[in-house]
């Protein structure tokens, strides 16, 4: 390998131009996480690598070492770290950078698209799209036509020559790839404590919650959750999702603080109906909360449960998290105890006279709470409310401001503002966000939640029914309930029924992407999610139950051996097998003749035997010469020897007597 | 088994090297029937390159990395790379399965020269092969891609020292093509040796009398007599070109060399045992040598008088080279 090295001390400008532009392509996906700084010096690495291709001159190692240190106080001063996720992928760039610059030897060509294939495995830490994976296969698939490029000592004469080689080898590799990817023991949790990422750029509730949190929440397609039903589904109208319940309120925001302890105890309400039965797959949002239809039944495991029915994960969701779920769609919750009805009708300080006047209006004509809650639903129903996005901005008492002036709203306003008249006219009463509706996705029959169906709406406790759903946004916007808003519609202030108008294309545009999501519903569950249990249902499903995680290491082992050998048992039939049926007639008729005393001399091309043998036994010639012939000319003559032609050397051979 | 007993036994009969007891030990593909050396399975030996142990430690880092950050696509890419390690061990290998070597002529050449094999290999198989390398544990070797069913040779030196017979050594026939992981390798005796002439005497030595027994004793090659045409006879093999009476050939007479002086006044014999007593016996075959060259190199008819052996008269290459021959292969027993 020295030697090689030695004769081409120098690796060719096509490949270099080749490794400079797979590395930018398979960095491209990085851009958004990090700094504009580290990027920066990184493209202009690049750049100056390219500028100075047609310099013979080498880049002297002074720079070299310049640069290197200059990179380095960058991601230091950018990262404040040399190690974890960010830091290593800006050091890595680093690394590539100036190793494209020094590339002389075949050395550094190699250890480069090493680097490049750890890149490539870098990306996946930040992004695990369908198509960021594809176009690491296709960076993958150039780096691998480039080192068989740099193996040959002849240069290729097209670009797609050394990739049309790439191909067959990369297409022979996934089988290996799924053996040991289904079969590799799985450990739970991270090796060591780097594996933490943060939620930035991610999307969800956090523990406060204050007029305009939902409506910046609802501007985003992300989404939130997947869930499967076995059997039916509820209806629309039904389906609540409970995330977070917020009893105190200082008048402006709302938190989780003095929130209800933990208790599964309090899963023991009376219900009328039969459980729903479901599965839920939760997208990382780096936050606890879980979602579950009101009101849940079970606590999966790893999870925990609030007296208010708010569903935590143990930690923070970091990576998909899917659970089984069983919700009762009726439920009565029974009593409250006084510390309950103390904190469900706390006040903040600022409720105003307005606000105290309309309460007390609705407490003094109305004997029931029912009866409250219908005449505040019928307030809201009657004065001239509007739901939209885009409500004016709220000064330091929005409540009052919202009821009284303003009446433009998002479902939060709604939500808190009518939780603070409730607890006002002295009935319990508390706010619950989570998320209302979901759309189903006929191609792989499961219901898709986004953070466009962000939702809040109020619970009021009422004697002999417990804790009973109010969503005082419907009361304005019903439409709101039934139908998931369209955020292009409402935005451009368009009425929501307008939706339907637009029809065929629009129906169009929407089952591609469902279709898409369902492909990406199947890829996070067979790709990224796929764990521990995945494994072992998997296994048992192929009657392997039996292995162990000992035992599996084993059996990969073993099948990916398995795996190799019929790979490699598929390229032997890549062969050509007339060619060695012509060899094998000529060493036939060579070893018939050596029986007869005429053995062929090694030196001896076949023409000369066949001379040596007419001279010796002139009365083999009319045989021998035909067969030396025709063997000669589908030797060394066509280039795909025709079938019948080999057949007919073959029966001569056959039929030759020495 | 038997391996490990020729080992032995190689022990027992003397030292070695421990190069040569792996020599000893590693399988040599033999020769086919036609006279072509293939490439077996059991003749091919692959091991990793240093770049396939950085390859498997990027590996490494790589599963690490996944399995902390819990990242199944960076687990499966790295199984992908895995695979494609495999893949490339398997192509890599194939890259030698069934290809086929021939050992071609080599020219003779002067002691001190490089002597040039030439090695011929043969691809049956309807796929291409690349990155072949050939070589010895001498001198440089060299490098060829093979079309599919395609021909081609390749040049391996080897530096010569001594005058006599200089057999090519073993060959290395190596590939590490596709991606440089791994390389597999085959060795292969050829047998094929190539006429290693003595090292000439520098030119313009002064001549010792190369004595011509039927005539006045001459000092060394003057007085070529080329003046004095004396006819024409049939061409024979070893008439040097200009001898040739080429007009007689333009007229169809046939081949006719032309003679000049008197056959035995120009007829030229290098003679062993007219040279100094003191010299030694390499320092005569090297001045004989340099006397045939300058002899051949200006057409004079000359023989050439070994202790035991003589050779005919003549001139030409054919002499040239059968008069050489003689020197590189002359030993004092006979």
């Amino acid at each position: 390998m020295k030697r090689a090295a030695a004769k081409r001390p120098v690796v060719a400008t096509r490949l270099v131009v080749g490794a400079t532009g797979l590395v930018a392509i398979a960095s491209l996906p990085l851009l958004p996480y990090l700094s504009p700084w580290i990027s920066g010096f990184f493209a202009s690495v690049l750049a100056l690598r390219l500028l100075t291709l047609r310099s013979t001159q080498k880049i002297g190692r002074w720079i070299l070492v310049a640069l290197s240190i200059a990179g380095t106080v960058l991601v230091l001063s950018q990262q404040h770290s040399l190690f974890g996720r960010d830091a290593g992928v800006s050091l890595l760039l680093l690394m590539l950078g100036l190793k494209l610059l020094e590339l002389g030897s075949g050395r550094d060509l190699m250890v480069t698209v090493f680097l490049t294939f750890f890149l490539c495995a870098s990306v996946f830490l930040f992004a695990q799209s369908i198509a960021i994976t594809a176009l690491m296969l296709a960076v993958t698939l150039g780096l691998v036509a480039l080192l068989s490029e740099a193996h040959r000592v002849q240069p290729s004469t097209s670009v797609t020559q050394p990739a049309r080689a790439a191909l067959p080898m990369l297409l022979q590799a996934i089988p290996i790839m799924l053996v040991l990817f289904v079969l590799f023991p799985r450990i739970s949790g991270p090796l060591w404590g780097l594996g933490g990422q943060d939620g930035r750029g991610r999307s969800g509730f956090s523990d406060r919650m204050s007029p305009g949190s939902i409506s910046e929440l609802v501007l985003s397609d992300e989404i939130a959750f997947r869930a499967k039903f076995v059997g039916s589904a509820p209806p629309a109208r039904q389906r609540y999702w409970r995330g977070l319940v917020f009893w105190q309120t200082d008048g402006k925001d709302w938190t989780l603080a003095g929130g209800d302890s933990l208790d599964p105890a309090s899963l023991e309400y009376s219900t009328s109906d039969a459980a729903v039965e479901y599965s839920v797959t939760l997208e990382p949002h780096f936050r606890r909360w879980a979602f579950a239809l009101d009101l849940p039944a079970t606590v999966p495991a790893g999870m925990e449960i609030h007296r208010d029915f708010s569903l935590r994960a143990q930690r923070p969701v970091r990576a998909p998290l899917r659970y089984q779920m069983r919700s009762h769609l009726s439920y009565n919750t029974g009593p409250l105890s006084p510390d309950e009805r103390g904190r469900a009708l706390q006040l903040p300080a600022n409720t105003s006279k307005r606000m105290e006047k309309l309460a007390l209006s609705w407490e003094q004509t109305n004997t029931t709470p029912s009866e409250v809650v219908r005449a505040a639903l019928d307030f809201f129903h009657r004065e001239e409310f509007v739901y939209t996005l885009l409500p004016p901005r709220l000064g330091a008492n929005p409540a009052d401001e919202f009821l009284f002036d303003t009446r433009r709203g998002f479902c939060e306003h709604f939500a808190t503002s009518f939780t603070l008249l409730m607890r006002l006219a002295g009935i319990p009463s508390r706010v619950v966000t989570g998320y209302q509706g979901a759309e189903f996705n006929p191609h792989g029959d499961y219901y898709i939640v986004r953070q466009s169906d962000a939702h809040a709406w109020s619970e009021v406790w009422v004697e002999g029914q417990g804790w009973v759903r109010v969503d005082p946004t419907s009361a304005v916007a019903p439409e709101r309930v039934e139908h998931s808003i369209d955020l292009r519609l409402m935005g451009s202030g368009m009425a929501v029924g307008f939706q339907n108008q637009l029809g065929f294309l629009m129906d169009l545009w929407r089952q591609g992407h469902l279709m898409l999501d369902a492909l990406n519903m199947g890829w996070q569950q067979w790709v990224l999610d796929y764990d521990r249990e995945n494994q072992a249902a998997l296994l048992s499903r192929l009657g392997l139950a039996f292995l162990d995680q000992q035992w599996l290491g084993l059996a990969m082992v073993a099948a990916a051996a398995a795996v190799v050998l019929l790979v490699a048992f598929a390229q032997g039939r890549t062969g050509n097998p007339r060619l060695s049926a012509i060899s094998r007639a000529y060493l036939r008729f060579c070893g018939k003749l050596e029986r007869g005393g005429l053995a062929k001399q090694a030196s001896e091309a076949p023409r000369a035997y066949a001379e040596r043998i007419c001279r010796k036994r002139p009365q083999l010639s009319p045989q021998v010469w035909p067969i030396t012939e025709l063997y000669l000319s589908l030797r060394y003559g066509a280039e795909d020897p025709r079938p019948e032609e080999v057949q007919k050397l073959a029966s001569m051979v056959r039929r030759f007597r020495a | 088994m038997s391996a490990v007993a020729s080992v032995l036994r190689s022990r027992t009969r003397g030292r070695k090297s421990l190069r040569q007891h792996l020599a000893a030990l590693m399988r040599v593909a033999p020769e086919e029937a036609d006279g072509a050396h293939m490439l077996r399975q059991r003749y091919i030996y692959i091991l990793p390159t240093r770049y396939g142990f950085l390859y498997a430690a990027t590996l490494m880092a790589m599963l690490l990395g996944s399995l902390n950050y819990a990242s199944n696509l960076g687990l499966m890419y790295t199984f992908l790379l895995a695979g494609l390690g495999l893949v490339c061990m398997l192509l890599t290998w194939r890259n030698l399965l069934g290809l086929r070597i021939r050992e071609g002529n080599a020219t003779p050449v002067f002691a001190g020269q490089e002597a040039a094999f030439v090695v011929e290999f043969e691809n049956l198989d309807r796929r291409p092969r690349f990155g072949l390398d050939a070589e010895t544990r001498r001198g440089p070797g060299g490098r060829l891609d093979l079309p599919p069913r395609g021909r081609r040779g390749v040049q391996l030196c080897m530096p010569t020292e001594k005058r006599g017979k200089l057999c090519l050594l073993r060959v290395k026939v190596s590939t590490c093509y596709p991606m440089g992981l791994f390389r597999a390798w085959s060795y292969l005796d050829l047998g094929s040796c190539c006429v290693v002439y003595p090292r000439p005497a520098a030119s313009g030595q002064p001549a010792y009398a190369a004595a011509d027994q039927h005539s006045t004793p001459r000092s060394g090659y003057q007085g070529a007599g080329e003046d004095d045409f004396q006819g024409l006879r049939r061409y024979r093999e070893g008439d040097s070109p200009r001898q040739i009476d080429w007009k007689a050939v333009a007229r169809d007479r046939g081949v006719l060399s032309k003679e000049f002086g008197s056959e035995q006044a120009s007829l030229l014999w290098l003679d062993w045992d007219a040279l100094p007593g003191y010299l030694g016996v390499e320092d005569r075959l090297r001045l004989l040598c340099r006397f045939v060259l300058d002899a051949d190199a200006v057409g004079r008819i000359y023989g050439l008088r070994l202790p035991g052996r003589r050779l005919t008269p003549g001139s030409g290459p054919g002499q040239r080279h059968r008069c050489l021959a003689a020197l590189a292969s002359y030993s004092q027993g006979g």
